[in-house]
């Protein structure tokens, strides 16, 4: 597998997850001040570079690459899914575009006064949007043996969020969030669907040349199924 | 910890659909027609997707 398709899938999940958090951050620092709201994105942080470095060196010691081959494959397949499902239902207008305003105004609302709530809602949103970019980097890094390249997309990808946040001080709505979704749950369920089979014994045709030719097909059903439920809301609006 | 959960795992539509393709698919592995599981993975996977799709805006 080549090291782009890995940085792009990593990248651009992690791009995604840290947006929301990124949302949730802002509406706490300008309930409890910037340095407080920092401090505990730091602390959420910290603890994710801890797990990162944990988590690979567990599942780099002598684990046997079948079994971390079907782990790591049906985790990406829970997540590459969910996400799916999620770019789907959102793009086909079954359910309304995540809307990071919206999304930024109800954190707000949940927060007025209370510094130690509004400081563990910055630690817990960090740190569970981070949890899935560590769950990816953990599954494509330690399955490559790329894991720095990995971690070092995921981290790349904090600091343009955080540099595209600190410059426009508000939510970041341009981001397309969905298509983004979309690509990436493609290629996530791919690769889950490859190293699963893998590990349970298929012998894909085409070996590796098999991951592109199933991100092609997840993407490609996707839109399909788009149209098909876009068609039905329609018809079911019309009825 | 339902965060954690959800985080992990999903709601338990995802947890159904890929256990489902996963046990369809074991099972078609260990019989003679075992190479049929590169095309029904994905085909029963994706169905499972797109009906996790639909469900979402009933």
């Amino acid at each position: 597998m080549s090291p782009w398709q890995i940085v792009t899938a990593t990248g651009l999940a992690a791009i995604v997850e840290w947006v929301e958090a990124f949302t949730i951050v802002l509406a706490v620092a300008l309930t409890i001040g910037w340095p407080r709201a920092l401090g505990a994105s730091i602390a959420a942080i910290l603890t994710l570079v801890a797990m990162t470095v944990a988590g690979g060196s567990l599942l780099l010691a002598g684990i046997d690459v079948l079994w971390l081959q079907a782990v790591v494959g049906i985790f990406l397949l829970f997540f590459g899914s969910r996400w799916l499902a999620k770019a789907i239902a959102r793009a086909s207008g079954r359910v309304p575009l995540h809307d990071e305003e919206k999304a930024f105004a109800k954190t707000q609302d949940r927060l007025r006064g209370d510094v130690s709530a509004a400081w563990l809602v910055a630690y817990k949103g960090v740190l569970l949007e981070g949890l899935e970019v560590w769950l990816i980097v953990i599954a494509l890094g330690a399955q490559t043996h790329t894991m720095t390249l990995a971690a070092a997309a995921a981290a790349g990808a904090l600091v343009l969020v955080a540099l595209a946040g600190g410059i426009i001080h508000r939510p970041l709505r341009r981001v397309p969030e969905n298509s983004m979704k979309f690509f990436v749950g493609a290629m996530i369920t791919a690769f889950g669907s490859y190293w699963t089979l893998h590990a349970l014994g298929l012998a894909w045709p085409g070996e590796d040349a098999a991951i592109p030719v199933l991100v092609a097909f997840y993407l490609l059903t996707g839109m399909l199924a788009v149209l098909l439920l876009r068609a039905n809301k329609v018809r079911g609006v019309a009825a | 910890m339902r965060a954690l959960w959800k985080t992990l795992f999903g709601d338990r539509y995802t947890v159904a659909v890929v256990l489902l393709t996963l046990v369809l698919n074991y099972a078609l592995l260990r019989s003679p027609w075992a190479y049929v599981a590169a095309y029904t993975f994905p085909a029963i996977l994706m169905a499972g997707i797109v009906w996790m799709a639909w469900r979402q805006g009933e």
